[in-house]
């Protein structure tokens, strides 16, 4: 073998004797820490895997970090995994002010997933021990899944109570008149009356939940409808006007009625959500700070 | 002398009321907001946007009108999603041949019946009726 060979051979021989390789890996804080970063930038892909990672090797404080795993997947909207991960932060830990969290962090994301009866009993959990802050988001959690089970008095009486937490004196007006117009509108777009009006006249239930297209267009195809039927009676005969029309007509008119019947919901679900929005716009840091500087 | 500033401090402290947050952050009222907006209606434009040819302008305006005029007024009769009207207007302009397109509208409106067989179809869980999209 060639000398120099030979000399570059001893060399790393000599080297790695003399010289391991020591592998530098991350220690389990410094993964902590890192996820910790990716989290406060609102990197929470990266977060959520990073602090998976650090509860898999079994980095300390399990309960705040399966907490913080399940804010990543909460605001990247992923509801199936943070509800999954709140429960695991709520029975990992022995803190009540932790278990509080995740339990008004899963009742949220069971609100999202509309599963408000869920959310309401989940909600029922909250130890008495829970902070003001804590009971405020209480509150206005319960507010918003009794308003989606059409809970009204229930969903007022819990935003009321959401502000009466605040140091300032709140007017309770705004509530109580949004809760107001949402009970007159349920009043003036009944599903039942535009079912029934459609069924009396054609069109007469869209006219009444304000579809005012729909309703002509309903007048005029059941009209168009009655017309050739009649017409049929009187060529031929009323038997064969009657097999040959009725299915249609009754198509049309069915299909007409249940059409005012649905725009009334729509309107009556329409009209909520608008009181919904400003209730909300209320209970909004905005209007908190305007309602403070009134003061 | 030495605590007389903290003194001052801490009756101001006391003085003044505690600025106390909102429990509720910008982010949860801005979700919040979103849950009970009213979904929005299907738009069916998207389906007759681009036509190629004649035949498909002429289906295009036909299903524009039937969809406005005609079904907006009928009972939830169809079996399929998408319903069998979509199913051919998309038929229209994705089958190259129109003979191909006309034979599987034809098939499409066969089998569109309260007694279809259910075993053959996946239920769309939306809408709780048989899937059958123009690739099957």
């Amino acid at each position: 073998m060639n000398w120099s060979i030979r000399c570059v051979i001893l060399f790393y021989a000599i080297s790695t004797i003399l010289f391991p390789a020591v592998s530098v890996g991350q220690s389990l804080s410094e993964v902590a820490d890192f996820a910790e970063v990716q989290y406060k930038s609102e990197n929470f892909e990266v977060a959520a895997s990073e602090f998976s990672r650090a509860l898999y090797f079994g980095h300390s404080g399990q309960d705040i970090l399966f907490l913080k795993v399940a804010n990543c997947y909460f605001n990247l909207k992923n509801f199936e995994q943070s509800i999954v991960f709140y429960d695991k932060a709520y029975f990992a830990s022995q803190s009540d002010s932790i278990k509080n969290e995740a339990i008004l962090g899963k009742s949220f994301s069971l609100i999202v997933e509309n599963q408000w009866m869920l959310a309401l009993s989940e909600l029922m959990n909250i130890e008495n021990t829970a902070s003001d802050d804590q009971k405020s988001k209480m509150n206005f959690l319960q507010g918003i899944a009794y308003f989606g089970l059409h809970e009204d008095e229930l969903a007022e009486s819990s935003f009321k109570k959401c502000l009466n937490d605040l140091p300032v004196n709140v007017d309770f007006q705004l509530i109580e008149h949004e809760f107001e117009s949402i009970r007159k509108n349920e009043k003036r777009f009944n599903p039942k009356t535009a079912w029934v009006l459609s069924l009396i006249v054609p069109g007469s239930g869209q006219f009444y939940s304000k579809q005012y297209k729909d309703a002509a267009n309903s007048a005029i195809l059941l009209g168009g409808l009655f017309y050739l039927t009649v017409n049929f009676a009187t060529k031929f005969s009323f038997a064969e006007a009657v097999l040959v029309m009725l299915p249609w007509f009754q198509r049309y008119y069915i299909g007409g009625a249940n059409k005012a019947e649905k725009f009334a919901i729509e309107q009556q679900l329409a009209m909520r959500n608008n009181s919904y929005q400003a209730i909300l716009e209320l209970l909004g840091t905005q209007k908190f700070k305007e309602s403070k500087s009134i003061q | 002398m030495k605590l007389l500033p903290a003194t001052i401090f801490l009756i101001l402290l006391f003085c003044f009321p505690a600025a106390k947050t909102f429990a509720q952050s910008q982010n949860d009222i801005v979700l919040a907001k979103t849950l009970f907006i009213p979904k929005a209606k299907d738009d069916f434009k998207q389906l007759v946007k681009v036509n190629k040819n004649e035949i498909e302008s002429t289906f295009s305006v036909m299903f524009m009108f039937y969809k406005n005029f005609i079904s907006s007024q009928d009972i939830d009769a169809c079996v399929f999603q998408p319903s069998c009207s979509v199913y051919a207007i998309e038929c229209i302009h994705h089958e190259k041949s129109k003979i191909t397109a006309s034979l599987k509208i034809a098939d499409r409106l066969m089998r569109c019946h309260p007694l279809v067989s259910s075993g053959s179809y996946l239920i769309d869980r939306k809408t709780g009726k048989y899937f059958d999209p123009i690739e099957n």
